[in-house]
This record gives C-alpha cells, sequence and structure tokens, in this order.
C-alpha cells in the first residue's frame, strides 16, 4: 500500500469515524446535560433574544471596535478564507461529490490560490501573535497553539500539493489528506468545537441574559 | 539466433541495408528521449557502432503479448524496429521460428555463450499460487525459468506493469498469486519499463542507454528517471486549464469539447510518471488525454485497484459509508449515556441546600 493509498483509503476513513463520534458525542453531552429548566419567571422573552445575540456578538462591540477592530477583520478574513477554499476549490468539490454525493460550482485557481496563501499568512500571524504577545501567551495553553498549527497544515501541504512544490504530486498530496485526517481527529476535541458550538452557546447566553431583563 | 563469430553492431547494420543516416535519426531520437544535448547522437552512435551485438533473452510470463506487440507493431517501418539489429534477441516465444525443445535449447545455448553479460527482458507476471501451476513454459513453472535464466544474467529489464509491479494479474483479488519480478529476484540489477503497455521508443531507448551508458539512473521504483522522471500532468499540454481551474465534468460537456483539464472526470496524469505527454503513440501522433481520455496511470504500481479509472484524484476511495454512520449513532448513544449518568450522580450528590436554579 503506497502513502497516498493509506492516505485516502484508511487514514482518511478512521478519522472520519473518529471526526464523527466525537462531534456527536460532545453535541449530544452538551446538549442532555444543559437540558435543566429555569425556575424563576422570565422578565423578558427571551426565545427570539437568543437568536439576536448569535449575530449580535459576531461584531466587536462599540467601545472595543478602535482597540480589536484590526483583530477582528483579520480574524473574520482568515475564518472565511478557510471556508472559501474548503468549499470553492475543484478537487474539494470532487471530494464532497465522492463522500456526500452533492456538488456545487468551484471557483477559478486563480482566485483560490491566491485566497489560500493570503489565510495561510493570517493563520502563521495569528500564531505568531500568540507567542509573543504578552497577555494572550499567559492566557493560551497547548490547545490554542496546536489547534492555529493543525489548522494551518492542510492549507500549507494543500497549496505545496496545488503549486507541485518540494515533492513529487502523489507524496504532497498524501501529505495534505493526512494533514486533513489530524484536522478531523483534533477538531472534535479541542477548541477546534466552537466551529460548531458558537451558535448555540451563543444563543444560551443570550436567552439567559434576556431571562434577567440585560441586554446581550 | 546466436552465431559463433561475435558481429559488431555496425557490420549488422550494414548487412541489413540499414542507412547511416537511418541509424543515426535513431540515435537523435534516443538520445532526444533522455534529454541529452543533441551531441549526444554522435556518442550514442559510436558506442552503439564499437559493441557487438548484445545477447538479449526475452522471457514472456503471465502477460497478454501486448508488450511486445507494442515494440513491433506499432507503425511501418519503425525506428524502435532498430532495435533487432543492435541486440541478438536470442529468445523470445512471439518472435522466434523455433518451437518446443530447440527454442529452450536456444535459450540454454545463449545463457552459456553469453554467461554473465546478457540482457534478460521479462514481460508478464509470475504466478505463485498452487506451485505456479497458471503459466508454465516447457513443463517449467515461471518461477523455475525466470530463477534459471536470471543466475546469469548481467541485468533484468521489465517491461510493461505485470513484470514490473504485478500488473492486471496481480489486481485484486489476483487468483493466480501473481507477483512482479522484483519480488523474486534480489540480487541482480533491475530496470523496470512499466506501462500497459510501454511505449515502444521508450523501450528501445531504455535498452540503448543500457548497452551505451550502462545501468540508468532510476527512480525509487526502478525506473529509468530519463523516461520516468516527470509526471504526465507536469508535461500536458491540458496543464494551463488545470491551473486555471477549468475542468470538463463530463465527456460531452462544454469543457470537454473545449480541451480542458481532465482531473475532474479521473484523470491520474497527476500522479503518473511516464513519458506519454512528451514522446506520444503511433509515432508521435498523439497520447489519450490528447485523444480525450484522463490518463489511467498504467505504468504506477496497483493502477487497477487504485480508485477506479474515472474517480478523481481528490476523491476518497471509500464507498462504503456504514461505519461513519455506526460512528455517528455511537458517539450520540456514548454522549447521552455518559451525560445521563453523571446527572444521576450529580442528582445523588445534591443537598437540600443546593441551588436548583440555572447557573450562568
Amino acid at each position: 500500500m503506497t502513502l497516498l493509498e493509506f492516505a485516502r483509503g484508511p487514514a482518511l476513513q478512521w478519522a472520519l469515524i473518529i471526526f464523527l463520534f466525537g462531534i456527536f458525542f460532545r453535541l449530544a453531552s452538551i446538549f442532555v446535560f444543559h437540558k435543566n429548566k429555569p425556575l424563576s419567571a422570565a422578565r423578558k422573552p427571551s426565545f427570539f433574544a437568543g437568536f439576536k445575540t448569535i449575530f449580535s456578538r459576531s461584531i466587536p462591540h462599540a467601545i472595543f471596535r478602535k482597540r480589536i477592530g484590526g483583530l477582528f477583520i483579520t480574524s473574520t478574513a482568515w475564518h472565511l478564507g478557510f471556508l472559501f477554499v474548503l468549499l470553492f476549490f475543484g478537487p474539494h468539490i470532487d471530494f464532497f461529490k465522492g463522500l456526500l454525493g452533492v456538488s456545487w460550482a468551484g471557483a477559478p485557481n486563480s482566485v483560490v490560490m491566491p485566497v489560500a496563501g493570503f489565510t495561510l499568512a493570517l493563520l502563521i500571524w495569528a500564531l505568531i501573535r500568540r507567542f509573543r504577545h504578552p497577555v494572550l501567551k499567559k492566557i493560551s495553553n497547548m490547545d490554542d497553539y496546536l489547534s492555529l498549527i493543525i489548522t494551518a497544515l492542510p492549507l500549507l501541504t494543500g497549496l505545496m500539493a496545488s503549486a507541485h512544490i518540494e515533492m513529487r504530486y502523489e507524496t504532497m498530496l498524501a501529505i495534505h489528506m493526512l494533514s486533513v485526517s489530524l484536522l478531523l481527529v483534533w477538531f472534535p476535541f479541542s477548541k477546534l468545537m466552537h466551529v460548531l458550538l458558537f451558535a448555540p452557546s451563543r444563543k444560551r447566553l443570550g436567552e439567559k441574559l434576556a431571562r434577567r431583563g440585560v441586554k446581550a | 539466433m546466436k552465431t559463433n563469430k561475435p558481429i559488431s553492431v555496425k557490420q549488422t547494420l550494414q548487412n541489413n541495408g540499414v542507412s547511416r543516416r537511418s541509424f543515426m535519426k535513431f540515435c537523435a531520437a534516443t538520445a532526444s528521449m533522455m534529454a541529452l544535448p543533441p551531441g549526444a547522437a554522435k556518442l550514442i552512435a559510436a558506442a552503439l557502432e564499437k559493441i557487438t551485438r548484445p545477447s538479449v533473452i526475452w522471457l514472456s510470463f503471465q502477460e497478454c503479448t501486448g508488450c511486445i506487440e507494442s515494440l513491433t507493431r506499432s507503425h511501418s517501418p519503425s525506428i524502435e524496429g532498430l532495435i533487432f539489429d543492435v541486440i541478438s534477441l536470442d529468445y523470445q516465444h512471439t518472435l522466434q521460428a523455433a518451437a518446443g525443445e530447440s527454442a529452450e535449447n536456444a535459450r540454454r545455448a545463449a545463457m552459456a555463450e553469453n554467461k554473465g553479460e546478457y540482457l534478460l527482458v521479462v514481460d508478464g507476471s509470475i504466478p505463485l499460487k498452487n506451485g505456479g501451476v497458471y503459466s508454465t513454459i516447457a513443463g517449467m513453472s515461471n518461477l523455475e525459468m525466470l530463477k534459471e535464466t536470471a543466475k546469469d544474467a548481467a541485468a533484468l529489464l521489465c517491461v510493461g506493469s505485470c513484470s514490473a509491479f504485478g500488473g492486471l494479474p496481480n489486481a485484486n483479488p489476483n487468483p493466480t498469486g501473481a507477483v512482479a519480478v522484483s519480488d523474486i529476484i534480489k540480487d541482480k540489477p533491475i530496470i523496470n519499463v512499466p506501462g500497459c503497455p510501454p511505449i515502444p521508443s521508450v523501450i528501445a531507448g531504455v535498452i540503448v542507454q543500457y548497452l551505451t551508458f550502462g545501468l540508468p539512473e532510476l527512480d525509487h521504483l526502478n525506473r529509468p528517471m530519463a523516461f520516468y522522471g516527470q509526471s504526465i500532468h507536469d508535461r500536458c499540454y491540458r496543464r494551463p486549464f488545470y491551473e486555471r481551474g477549468q475542468f470538463a465534468e463530463s465527456f460531452d460537456d462544454e469543457g470537454a469539447r473545449k480541451g480542458w483539464c481532465l482531473y475532474k472526470v479521473g484523470c491520474k496524469g497527476p500522479t503518473t510518471y511516464n513519458a506519454c505527454a512528451t514522446t506520444k503513440w503511433n509515432n508521435g501522433t498523439s497520447f489519450p488525454i490528447e485523444a480525450g481520455h484522463g490518463c489511467i496511470g498504467c505504468s504506477e504500481p496497483n493502477f487497477w485497484d487504485n480508485g477506479g479509472f474515472y474517480n478523481p484524484l481528490s476523491q476518497t476511495p471509500i464507498t462504503d459509508k456504514t461505519n461513519l454512520g455506526v460512528a455517528v449513532a455511537a458517539g450520540v448513544a456514548t454522549g447521552v449515556g455518559a451525560t445521563l449518568l453523571a446527572k444521576t450522580k450529580q442528582n445523588k450528590t445534591k443537598t437540600p441546600s443546593s441551588n436548583d436554579g440555572e447557573n450562568l
């Protein structure tokens, strides 16, 4: 079995199994555990306030806008860049088509490649910043560093595979797929779960604050 | 057949009426294929003229004869055909006039007369299951004949993917237990010239390279770098479409008609190393991608079982998704179970003074 066969076959299959098991394990446990019924009467209706918080917390509060505006823009940019490369690069669409049976229109490589390069540069900058910023350094743990590195690896290896840099294409493609497998395995058990949890957690927070009459 | 008096290549060519011009064209074409400078053609010609015709024994095992057909019948008259004037082909089932015991005697005579010097060419895989009964020649299993003939060979040239990697007979479920030559012979230099079949000029080119410069530089799969050093994708004329993200989505869509990249319809060009895109087939007419079909990766190991000819490389070969569904169900069950267990434990440890309300 070649490295590419291993990466495309058993490695990816096991990574997907761990990914799905981990995600549904965590989601099920979170949603079942937090099903406590509030006993006090609500001061304000909370259902829609929860949904509102999902969006209202997506942009920095006016007081902090000047201070963290740049950081907010760069963070949003790499999140969107990553999503764009994941969903609109032609070979990725083929991957999803093979796995899920659905496909959609892709973007030209002349757009995807610069976006991927820019996203990678921002991720590296975010990692360096986390290492160097005195406050950020104090509140960061291994999960933060590894999550950034493991997120950046598929971008780096994918760019190298597409641009035919360094190694033979099949080796680079195998390494790229292995880096994706690593990301899939790491995802459910790390802070990367925020991708799935940010919306429900904001909604719940918004609901709770609304019940107490606090604007969120 | 083998003669007692060694005849030089130059003399043989003259005897066969091959003009100096044709011979130089052959040498120039070979030098060009090996990416050597134009002056190298003269060096190749000088080297080939000096040598006496080396003995070549060609063993055909579990194969379809496509490889020798590729070499002999690609087009006529062929420049590759000149290779038969450069070498003394002492044993080859398809081409030799002798049959039965006299053919086997010719092989043994050539082995004895050229001990340690002859080149052994093999096409076809070697079946090992059930004592190798699936392919025998003159009562000998392919395994026995290979071992016997390889023992005194200077080097082995495995022509075609079957002898190089096991090829089609080796494909799942491999009913005959077919293996490659390199799985059996470990103590001789082996040059692999894979392909299904290999390009005729590449077969001839590798033989000339071996006769002129000795053992060529090989890659990790024992393929000559001069011919297998670059991927089909690297030299494909459709590469600019790949770079621009312009792909044919099916074989009859607008992209296919415009000649866009065939990656999405399963082309294995990016992972296949061969000279098809540069040397081409049928006297340099075209190659599969030029004819509108993706590369099937026939010069790579396990090409038959490598995820389907029409599935893109980026697609995973995972077809059975049952275990993914099981993973989801197991995740939910474990999550709910573990949480309910934790909740029961939490309720048991609760004191009357505990805050029953929600916590932020």
